[in-house]
């Protein structure tokens, strides 16, 4: 019962600087990290205690969650499209100069997509090993 | 615990696993909300940041301890069914009931407040940005049907269990479903209501 009651101090707690991140002004992008990793660790902790998921059998969570964080994260996908919205002026700049730049720009978003495929396979695999 | 939870794959119960499965579904219709909110905020340039400091946050923060003290009341029903303590069980799930209804009760007067005070309606707003009151309202609606189908769900486990209905299975997937509804409010109080302080 005591631990019940540490949790919810905890979470009490995090929702304190959530809002006093808002009452300081924090820059909106540093605030929108921060308010997701907290927000992220209250869910976290939601679920683990509350919702009684760190005293279940391990594969619960490995069957539940991590088609959710994929699902997830696949929304982001939309998120670039609406920034270009915002920076119509970049790609306009973009586009005008010369071919050669613009190869450099494709070749640039291919070399970033690398890590994130490597990430992507490596998790893969590790599930495929692991059955 | 629960009866035939030894032959899941799992070790738990059918009916806890069948909540689990539509928590997860039901996570992703909020996280596609919450993604369109975050979509068209970003592209719009004039998207507003309605919410004052003080009453707007230090209310909506109110609404929030609310909501995550009768998550406390919910776990320690659970907790009382688990030691066979069935009128226990039904004071705390009552607390409960009476968080969640006070929380429907604060966010329609948050709503009202928006809505007469500052003309902020699902489809125009002051800032002509109609776009902004169609997501909010469908997004912090939808939790709110979530919290009031919570209450009535919960009410009909509090008005079973005293005369002998309902299993401590049956109390700890209730709770489940309350949990999940605290948990979807601790990201749209973040990212709506925090993110977009007025000034």
């Amino acid at each position: 019962m005591g631990s019940f009651v540490r949790v919810w101090i905890f979470l009490l707690v995090l929702t304190g600087v959530e809002v006093l991140l808002a009452y300081v002004r924090v820059p909106l992008t540093a605030m929108l990290v921060a308010l997701l990793g907290l927000s992220v660790l209250k869910a976290g902790y939601i679920i683990a205690y509350f919702m009684h998921m760190k005293f279940e059998k391990r594969s619960l969570a490995l069957s539940l969650f991590p088609i959710l964080i994929v699902c997830i994260l696949a929304l982001l996908f939309l998120l670039p499209d609406a920034a270009r919205a915002q920076c119509v002026m970049c790609k306009r700049t973009a586009e005008a100069q010369n071919a050669e730049r613009a190869r450099a720009l494709n070749r640039g978003i291919l070399v970033l997509l690398v890590p994130a495929m490597v990430i992507l396979g490596g998790i893969l695999r590790r599930a495929a090993r692991r059955r | 615990m629960a009866a035939h939870a030894s032959s899941s794959p799992f070790h738990i119960g059918s009916k806890k696993f069948g909540m689990w499965l539509f928590l997860i579904s039901d996570s992703l219709t909020f996280a596609t909300f919450l993604m369109a909110y975050t979509y068209l905020r970003m592209s719009s340039p004039n998207w507003p940041a309605p919410f004052a400091f003080s009453p707007s946050i230090v209310f909506s923060t109110f609404m929030t301890l609310v909501l995550l003290t009768s998550s406390l009341t919910m776990v320690l029903g659970v907790h009382a069914m688990q030691k066979g303590k069935r009128s226990a069980a039904v004071r705390w799930i009552l607390a409960t009931m009476a968080g969640g209804a006070a929380f429907v009760g604060l966010h329609l007067t948050e709503w009202r407040h928006l809505m007469v005070d500052e003309n902020v309606l699902p489809w125009s707003n002051p800032w002509n940005e109609p776009m902004f009151g169609a997501t909010f309202f469908t997004l912090t609606g939808l939790h709110m049907v979530h919290v009031t189908a919570g209450v009535i769900y919960l009410g009909i486990v509090a008005a079973g269990l005293p005369r002998g209905r309902f299993s401590e299975e049956d109390v700890e997937v209730s709770g489940l479903y309350w949990h999940f509804v605290d948990l979807v409010w601790m990201f749209i109080f973040p990212l709506v209501y925090l993110m977009s302080v007025k000034g």
